[in-house]
This record gives structure tokens, C-alpha cells and sequence, in this order.
């Protein structure tokens, strides 16, 4: 514990968190830190919970004494700052590095050179009551941080003991992404709303090209723009029933000059909202400055989600929270549930040391008919996909000779992974019954089948790379040990690397990792799962996604976050390495193209397995 | 087109924002957006997984996810489950209390009294009555901490807002736009025509629940006068 007092606190300076989600049907709205990444950087770097409270200082800076030994960071805009020692002697310090600071020794901030806020974080947290479940200062109603208000000259502040040592010098973060992400923005990326239709199509155009004024009159409330539209651009479409606001909401009222509304917004209001600004810039829209210009940048919804999760990716690879990530402070009753635990749990599971970027390979079962309509859409699938799973031919479920070869071929042709998809050989059904088979028997057909997959890879120089059984099959080999072992012992003799995949959290994966096989993990974006991490089964309502942007917004989860969201609409942890394409379903091409672009947004690496 | 639950139309704003609008008559969509929000507060803690805040207005009930937690499919279903399990005609907002509020119709603290009473050729306490009669329901609490939006305004004193707003309303001070009526509960800028003034506090954090007012709740304004205004303010100044 320890206390500071403050000497000045410059034009404005409020004790802020990460808000207090949760409340905005009582008009109170979510507030906290106008940029919150340069608050969770703060944190960060001196060792806190990313939510932690620290002081928003505003355009002007501030001075501040420390009672206690401190270590402190200063994130957000760009200012000049020093700790003046009690010997008088003042030693510069710079922006995104933990600084330690002795007890009479003063903090001095002088004027943003660039960008609005800047955020002093302190180890262990500034420690004001919590009201409506956060520190955050709520200006308009007077409640909040510090008695509801500004900080004055004479005020001590208390902060808390760290619960984690700070983060040495050396993970300064100068330089990296997450700095540059904290760079002016003059163009504000945001996704046009439905609403927008309604707006005449002059002056939806107007909006999107020109460049605005951010005026005096802007504050945490919202960012007032002027100047930009002619007279005769300005919306018409005057106002409308009173409706729900949100953090990043663009109004376009009748004037034509935009406010986009910022996080201590009013909960509701009546002007027409043109447009919804990605939240990957919410950091920007609070360091814009009065008389800073900026301009709208229109992107998708889907953009500005991959721009997010890229973003938090970004930070968590170069300023990794020394914490859980924390971001679990919703509803006030979610507090502490099952959501806090599986975060815990998802930050547990990770590789120690560096994070990986994030990595997925795509599979798509190929060569399971030679129809040349569905030969044409192998041969599409191959340019997207990184491994293909091909049917074995006569002795298996599906194919023959010349699609074993035309797919071997046009697979090396794409650079894409030759694998095989033996099933049971059961061409009528196409593999998908269940044969009452015993396990020697199961091993002689698989054998066969790769014997036969493999002799059309070696007619050019090349082996099989993985084995995914198929149909009822995979399914077998996930209930069934004997089944799963001797899928296993057919793969003997195809090469020591041969990787099995199979289901991700299935059995099958645990008994071919037992017997010393390479394995992967599969996950399906077009499948919905229950909450203990299986497949719903296909006889059940909302098994299958049809919709590609959905089945892409999965795929980016799987891939980013490790997790879905279940058929009843929790989260829980999937690790997988490989994404299943499907290739029989109608509109396959579609989805498959929506998966792997929203997986390249979303910054992630598509890329066959290796072992 | 119109499946018995077609009424309601879902549409994204920004990936963040789920806006869910119900079609009908201003009194059952009220019903049906308060019976949504009661539902999607039951189940935010399993079935909405990144639901950050839920705002009720009169047509729409806006959900607001933390996109790094949301998973948009699994959303747009359970609030379609959501809506299915509503019906077509859910209760009326269950309304156990009237809460009469003290109003002080004085043009010292209204300031847009005088114009309103001119513009219709009436005394001032012509106006004060017609706004004190009726009995009105809280539709929703937005804008500001604890503001409470009622309908039921008496069609002789719809009035626009003002065309450009104060920079600066009273705590406490009764506005008249449209036809609503509502109560700033804090000191803010605001575009609504002030015709009286309260001395209750209709917010407090520190009070559980921190707002006077609910949806649902029927509101009553008892003229006070000035002096009484003044000193039941410096009553509630004095108490918090």
C-alpha cells in the first residue's frame, strides 16, 4: 500500500478502469478508461490485472507526489515527463516502460504533444471504493473514483500492493504493433449500419469522404466532428424514436456534423446512426485531439471483428497480461462464474514462453466421386484447403484409380498435404454405416486402403503426410479403443511421421498418442457443439451451420481463441490444429472460401500440419 | 414473411451491437421489449456468452457484446429462442407502485413554462394542471443515470424539443418533448422544454437500486411551490 498526493492535475484527471458493463438499461453507461488499451498496457506492464484502475490524464498532464516507493508506467498519448529526485535534479522518462519512483520524489507530466490521454498506472492499482462494480469516475452523475469528480491539487490518492512483479525494462514496448496501434489515427475504420439505408444516398456518400473537424466541445461523452459537409450534403432525415446508444455509435444529425459517442455515452438517444465504428479504434477515437482531422473508413463487420481479435492478438503476444486477461466483468451476476474459470483455464493451457502466432490447417475429404461436376469442386477446394483427406478407391467407401491420381496430382500441383480417408468399405453406403467388423479386420481394409492411396502418391515421388478416417469410421474409432488401435497399427509401415487425426477431446486422439503416434486435432467450422465438447449429432436442430459467415466466424474462434461456443451457448475450450472443409454439402466452395478469408483477416497463418 | 415471431427484426450495428426491433402498436412492442430484456437478463449468464449491456427503448432492446468473447451465431440463435419463447402478447409490465413526485411549477426553476402557457394562450397553471393530472408509466430508464422516459402526456402539451440544446439543464428539472415527458436527474445539457423542477434525487449509486424510477412504475406530480421546493432541496442536498 501506498499513497500519492497530487500537486496538479492539469485539465483533467479522473481515476478510470475498464467500466462497469452491465448497467446502461438504468441510463448508466459503461465509462472507464476513453482508451482502453493504452490502460491495459499500463496495467501490464507494472504487473496488473488489465482492469486495475489507474489516473486518465487529459491533454494537459499533471504533477504528482509519491509518499511511498512506487513502480509506474505512462501509456497513451505522446507527452515529455520526468521524476523530479528530492535533490531537485529531474530525470526524463519515457512513455510504455516501468519507472520506479522514491518516496518524495515528484512526477511531473507536461502537455501532450500528440494524442489526448495519457494513463498513469501504478502497481497495484489506485484503491477507491467500487461503485456499481468499478473504480471508473462518472463525471456527469458525480459518482465514482474519486468523490465523483476531477482530481484537485491536495487529494491523496491510496494504491495498492502489486500482486505481481512488475515487468522489466526490457519488455519496454517501444516500437512494437501494439505502439504503433497507439499512433494517431486519421482514419477511423467503421462498419455502416442498416439504419444508413434511410439516409439520402448524397449524403451517405458526403459522410464516408469527407474529412471532419473534431471540435472543441468533444469530452469522455462523445467526439463532436464539425465542417465536413456542405449545406446541401446534410441528411435530411431529421429524428427518430428514442433508441439504444452504444461506445463507437456515429450520429448523423440533421446538421451533418457526426458525433460519435465515446464510453460515458448516453445510454439512449434519437438521432440517426449512420455508422458504428470498429472497436479495434476505439483507442484512437480517445486520443483524437480538438482540431485533429479525421475521416470515416468503411470496413465489414466481419473486418472490423478479425481487426479485433488481430489487435488483441497483437497485444497479448508482445505485452502478455501477467494475469488472466480479465475481461470478464459483464452482467454483475456473471461475476466470478464459470466464465472467469474458463479464462483462467485458457491462459493455463498455453505454451510456456511466447506465445505462437496463430496456425491452422485446412482439410477437405477429396476424390469421393468421379462425377466431373464434383471433380470441379476438388479442384477448387484443393486452392484452399492445405491438406487433402483422398477416398481410397475401390476398396474403400468411394473413388477410384483416376481420382486417387487426379487428386494426388492436382494436390502436389497446389503444394497441398496427400493424406488418405479410408473408410469401411462399404461403397453403397458410402462409408457411412456402421460395420459390425472386429478389429483385425478393421486393420486388414485400412491397410489395404492406404496400401492403395499410397501406390498413386509414389507414382510421383511422394508418401502419405496424415490418415483421417471417414464416416462411421472416425466415428467408431471415438468409441471404440480396439477400433482406434487398429486404424493405428494399418498406419505402421506408411512412413514414421504419418500423423492420425481425428476428432479434437475424442478418444481415438488419446489411444493414437498412447501407442506413440503423431496426432491432430480436428475441429469443424460448420458444426455446432455441445457443451461437453462433442459433435451434435446430425439428427438434431442446429447441428449443421450453413451459413458460411457463421461457420467463418467459428473457424476464427477455433483458431484464435481455442474455444466455441456451444449449442446452449457456452464457451468452451476446443484445441484443435486442423479445420475440416466440407466438401459434400451444397454451397461447400462458399463456405470454404468464407473460412479460410476470415481466417487470413484475423491474421491467422493457414498452413498444412507439421510434425 | 410474417412467422408469428416475424415481428421482431434483428440487425447488426457494428460487430459489437445486436439491435432487436418489434414491430406493432407502441404499447404491446413496449411489452414485448421489456419481456425480452427480463429474459435476456435471466439467461446472460449461460446463454449469451460477451453480453455486455442490454438497453431497452420504446421500439428496440440493444445488445451490446464484447466481440472478443461473442460468438455471433451462437448470439443471433439463443435471442431468436429468446423472442420465440415471448409470444406474440406478453403481460403488461407488472406496475405494484405509484411513486408521486413532488413538481414545482415555477418559472424560477422552468425556465420554458412561460413560453409554453403563451404559445397556447393559457395561464401557467393551466399548464402546470394539465401536466399534473394524468397518471404516467415509466417506459425506460436511458440517456442519463436514472432518466426516466414517461408516456402519457396530454396531447395539448406536445411540444418539439428546443432546435439547439441548453448547454446546461438542472438536476431534478421535468421536460416536455413530443410526447414524452421526463426528469433530468443530474445537471446536463439537454433539448427538452424544462416546465418544472423536482427536489427528489432520482439517482444514487450509492442506493440499491440506485434509481427511483422503473419501467413499469405509474408516476404522479404533485405541485409543490416555490418555497416548498427549496426547502425539501435543501432537505435532499443535505441527506446524501
Amino acid at each position: 500500500m501506498g499513497l500519492l498526493r497530487v500537486i496538479d492535475a492539469g485539465l483533467l484527471a479522473t481515476v478510470q478502469d475498464l467500466g462497469r458493463p452491465g448497467h446502461s438499461h438504468i441510463g448508466v453507461p459503461v465509462g472507464g478508461a476513453v482508451d482502453p488499451l493504452s490502460l491495459r498496457i499500463g496495467n501490464r506492464l507494472v504487473g496488473n490485472p488489465d482492469g486495475a484502475a489507474a489516473i486518465e490524464l487529459t491533454l494537459t498532464g499533471g504533477r504528482f507526489e509519491f509518499e511511498h516507493d512506487a513502480v509506474v508506467a505512462l501509456v497513451g498519448g505522446q507527452f515529455e515527463a520526468a521524476v523530479r529526485e528530492v535533490s531537485g535534479r529531474a530525470r526524463r522518462i519515457d512513455h510504455g516502460m516501468t519507472i520506479p519512483v522514491r518516496p518524495g520524489e515528484h512526477l511531473v507530466i507536461d502537455r501532450n504533444s500528440e494524442g489526448a490521454r495519457t494513463y498513469l498506472c501504478i502497481a497495484g492499482g489506485i484503491s477507491v471504493p467500487s461503485v456499481l462494480g468499478s473504480a471508473s469516475t462518472h463525471l456527469g452523475a458525480g459518482f465514482g473514483g474519486v468523490e465523483g469528480r476531477g482530481l484537485r491539487r491536495g487529494d491523496r490518492i491510496e494504491f495498492g500492493t502489486p500482486p505481481n512483479a512488475p515487468l522489466t525494462d526490457q519488455t519496454r514496448v517501444v516500437g512494437s504493433h501494439v505502439v504503433q496501434a497507439l499512433a494517431p489515427r486519421r482514419s477511423i475504420r467503421a462498419v455502416q449500419t442498416p439504419r444508413a439505408a434511410s439516409i439520402a444516398p448524397s449524403s451517405l456518400a458526403a459522410f464516408w469522404s469527407a474529412e471532419f473537424c473534431v471540435a472543441q466541445s468533444s469530452n469522455r461523452i462523445g467526439v463532436r466532428l464539425e465542417g465536413g459537409l456542405a449545406p446541401s450534403a446534410r441528411p435530411s432525415d431529421g429524428r427518430m424514436t428514442t433508441e439504444g446508444m452504444s461506445w463507437g455509435t456515429v450520429q448523423f444529425p440533421p446538421d451533418g456534423n457526426p458525433i460519435i459517442l465515446l464510453c460515458d455515452h448516453p445510454t439512449t438517444g434519437g438521432y440517426p446512426v449512420v455508422a458504428c465504428v470498429a472497436s479495434v479504434d476505439f483507442p484512437a477515437l480517445g486520443q483524437l485531439r480538438p482540431g485533429d482531422t479525421v475521416r470515416f473508413e468503411q470496413v465489414s463487420r466481419s473486418e472490423a471483428l478479425g481487426l479485433g481479435i488481430r489487435r488483441e492478438d497483437d497485444l497479448n503476444r508482445h505485452i502478455p497480461s501477467p494475469h488472466d486477461p480479465g475481461r470478464a466483468q459483464l452482467f454483475p451476476g456473471e461475476r466470478g462464474s464459470r466464465v472467469r474459470s474458463e479464462t483462467i483455464n485458457r491462459t493455463g493451457c498455453g505454451r510456456t514462453g511466447a506465445r505462437r502466432a496463430a496456425s491452422i490447417d485446412l482439410n477437405a475429404d477429396l476424390g469421393e466421386s468421379s462425377e466431373p461436376a464434383r471433380l470441379a469442386i476438388d479442384r477448387d477446394l484443393l486452392k484452399i484447403v492445405t491438406s487433402a483427406n483422398i477416398a481410397c478407391g475401390e476398396l474403400g467407401h468411394a473413388g477410384d484409380e483416376r481420382t486417387m491420381s487426379e487428386i494426388v496430382g492436382e494436390s502436389l500441383a497446389r503444394g497441398v498435404a496427400i493424406g488418405a480417408h479410408p473408410g469401411y468399405p462399404d461403397r453403397p453406403n458410402f462409408g457411412r454405416v456402421a460395420m459390425n467388423l472386429a478389429p483385425e479386420q478393421v486393420e486388414a481394409t485400412v491397410r489395404d486402403q492406404l496400401a492403395a492411396l499410397a501406390a498413386a502418391a509414389a507414382s510421383r515421388g511422394r508418401h502419405l503426410e496424415h490418415i483421417k478416417p471417414h464416416g462411421a469410421l472416425y466415428h467408431a474409432a471415438n468409441l471404440s479403443p480396439a477400433i482406434a488401435a487398429a486404424i493405428a497399427r494399418a498406419a505402421e509401415g506408411f512412413g514414421e511421421s504419418i500423423v492420425l487425426v481425428g476428432q479434437a477431446r475424442s478418444l481415438a486422439l488419446e489411444v493414437w498418442r498412447s501407442m506413440g503416434f503423431a496426432t491432430a486435432a480436428e475441429a469443424f467450422a460448420d458444426r455446432r457443439y455441445e457443451d461437453d465438447g462433442t459433435l451434435r449429432a446430425r439428427s438434431h436442430p442446429g447441428a449443421v451451420i450453413s451459413d458460411p459467415a457463421q461457420a467463418a466466424a467459428q473457424a476464427v474462434q477455433i483458431a484464435v481463441n481455442h474455444r466455441v461456443v456451444t449449442e446452449s451457448g457456452r464457451e468452451v475450450d476446443l484445441h484443435a490444429q486442423t479445420i475440416c472443409i466440407h466438401s459434400d454439402t451444397p454451397g461447400a466452395l462458399a463456405a470454404a472460401r468464407a473460412v479460410r478469408s476470415a481466417l487470413e483477416s484475423a491474421g491467422v497463418e493457414i498452413r498444412a500440419l507439421v510434425c | 414473411m410474417s412467422t408469428p415471431h416475424a415481428s421482431a427484426e434483428l440487425s447488426w450495428f457494428g460487430e459489437r451491437c445486436l439491435r432487436i426491433e418489434f414491430a406493432g402498436d407502441a404499447e404491446s412492442t413496449l411489452r414485448r421489449v421489456h419481456a425480452a430484456f427480463a429474459e435476456v437478463a435471466s439467461i446472460r449468464r449461460t446463454g449469451l456468452v460477451g453480453l455486455l449491456d442490454a438497453t431497452p427503448a420504446y421500439r428496440t432492446l440493444l445488445l451490446t457484446f464484447d466481440p472478443m468473447r461473442m460468438d455471433a451465431v451462437a448470439v443471433e440463435r439463443a435471442v431468436r429462442e429468446v423472442l420465440k419463447s415471448l409470444g406474440s402478447s406478453p403481460a403488461a409490465l407488472r406496475s405494484s407502485r405509484t411513486v408521486a413526485i413532488p413538481a414545482c411549477y415555477d418559472a424560477a426553476v422552468a425556465p420554458d413554462l412561460e413560453a409554453i402557457a403563451r404559445a397556447r394562450g393559457v395561464g401557467i397553471e393551466h399548464v402546470s394542471r394539465l401536466h399534473a393530472s394524468p397518471v404516467y408509466t415509466v417506459a425506460f430508464v436511458g440517456f442519463s443515470p436514472g432518466f426516466p422516459y414517461l408516456t402519457g402526456l396530454s396531447p395539448d402539451l406536445h411540444t418539439p424539443r428546443h432546435a439547439q440544446p441548453r448547454t446546461r439543464v438542472a438536476a431534478g428539472s421535468i421536460g416536455i418533448a413530443g410526447d414524452q415527458t421526463g426528469i433530468y436527474p443530474q445537471a446536463s445539457p439537454g433539448g427538452w422544454r424544462i416546465i418544472g423542477r423536482t427536489p427528489l434525487a432520482l439517482f444514487d449509486a450509492h442506493r440499491d437500486p440506485p434509481t427511483l424510477l422503473a419501467p413499469g412504475d405509474r408516476v404522479r406530480f404533485e405541485p409543490i411551490d416555490l418555497d416548498e421546493f427549496n426547502r425539501l432541496a435543501s432537505r435532499t442536498r443535505g441527506g446524501t
